[in-house]
């Protein structure tokens, strides 16, 4: 016998897509690529430096959507730190959240990139970085500073 | 591993967590100490006696202390309720001869989460046998110790398959954690990172993490997928052993 349970992480409420915030979609922000041809030259100023583009990524993102970042701070640091290092690794922001067959394949496909498919659809983070103001987990703020990520994530 | 040096015939069900419970249900046989080489070793439930050799300080006999440390795994993730703070251990160690045991204990003594470690126990012999029940949380597992542990375990196993930086996987490491000192003995906990055993990952069709699954007897009897609150493990957990 075999029981599922399924954290309806993000719930799926399918809300008619609002144009918020004027002319541009809220498909439109994405981690941009920001030249990274540094050619991975200083590993430690290029991991800088996805870290700083992810997170501001994800501030952007979470206003846009109106979603918010978890209640617990440090969940939310840890998943963009581990975008960060896909980003460095796979030249892809690929969801850290989940275990994949092929890294490489899966961030050149794209699905699970982030903002993955669920999430820009139906708003569905399972990562808990984008929460939508009505799931338990989620706090008031769609800002982290660098140092808060970097202090939680040296933890880990 | 040489901890215990005589374990006791027929244990009572491994469900006390504190010391002075144990005992309660011990009988204070005579006991030896061997020396311990192996304290990395880490397992939920560790039988430890120490047997003070040197003639014991003539305390009353309430204050006779019996310290012990439990061998734990590398990590110390959550640790149960103690009876007594470190404060009141460092003065034991001193009082108390710890026969051939000493020096592993002491060494254990002076690490610095030493303080989950040692517990103060007051008994009413010279001679006492403690038991003592600790978790260290859910343990790392291995796809090599995997048929072993979780296929071929006679209680049931909760492993749970993480990821490195996926931020709910540490929530679901504390739950975790929590429940492996809770039910220390009665159930088993253990984390594998999909990333070092992807095969066994794949095995199970993990797609997403944190996914714990709940085995017995070798095979899956729940799949828990996604940061849930406590109560839904431990549900599962019950309901696992409520099914003969």
């Amino acid at each position: 016998m075999s029981i599922t349970s399924t954290a309806a992480a993000g719930t799926p409420v399918c809300r008619p897509s609002v144009s918020r915030g004027g002319r541009r979609s809220r498909c439109a922000v994405r981690a941009q690529a920001a030249g990274d041809g540094g050619a991975a030259a200083d590993g430690a100023s290029s991991e800088q430096k996805s870290l700083e583009i992810m997170r501001k990524f994800s501030e952007q993102y979470a206003r846009r959507s109106s979603t918010f970042f978890c209640s617990d701070k440090s969940v939310t640091a840890v998943v963009i730190k581990g975008l960060a290092d896909h980003k460095d690794q796979l030249g892809a922001p690929l969801c850290p959240c989940r275990h994949y067959d092929d890294k490489a394949a899966e961030a050149a496909q794209g699905f699970w990139n982030c903002p993955c498919v669920p999430m820009r659809e139906r708003k569905e983070c399972h990562c808990m970085l984008f929460l939508t103001p009505d799931n338990d987990f989620a706090g008031e703020d769609q800002a982290i500073s660098l140092e808060e990520i970097k202090e939680a994530t040296s933890k880990y | 591993m040489a901890w215990g040096a005589s374990l006791p015939p027929p244990t009572p069900p491994v469900r006390h967590r504190t010391a002075a419970f144990a005992l309660a249900h011990f009988p204070p046989w005579p006991s030896n100490i061997m020396s311990s080489n192996g304290p990395r070793a880490a397992c939920c439930v560790r039988l430890v006696s120490f047997h003070p050799l040197r003639s014991p300080p003539r305390l009353p006999s309430s204050q006779i202390p019996q310290t012990m440390a439990a061998a734990a795994s590398r990590h110390l993730c959550s640790a149960t309720a103690l009876l007594s703070p470190s404060a009141a251990a460092a003065p034991i160690r001193q009082r108390v001869g710890y026969g051939y045991g000493s020096s592993s204990a002491r060494r254990w003594a002076h690490r610095p989460d030493a303080a989950s470690r040692i517990r103060r126990l007051t008994t009413r012999s010279r001679t006492a046998r403690v038991s003592c029940a600790y978790s260290t949380g859910a343990e790392a597992i291995t796809a090599c110790s995997w048929n072993q542990n979780v296929i071929c375990s006679d209680v049931p196993v909760l492993v749970e398959f993480w990821a490195s930086w996926c931020g709910p996987c540490k929530m679901v490491h504390r739950i975790v954690d929590e429940i492996a000192g809770e039910y220390a003995g009665r159930i088993k906990c253990y984390k594998l990172d999909t990333d070092d055993y992807p095969q066994t990952a794949n095995s199970y069709n993990i797609e997403r993490v944190p996914t714990v699954l709940l085995f017995k007897d070798g095979e899956k009897i729940h799949s828990i997928t996604g940061t849930l609150p406590k109560a839904v493990y431990v549900r599962a957990i019950e309901n696992s052993f409520l099914q003969q």
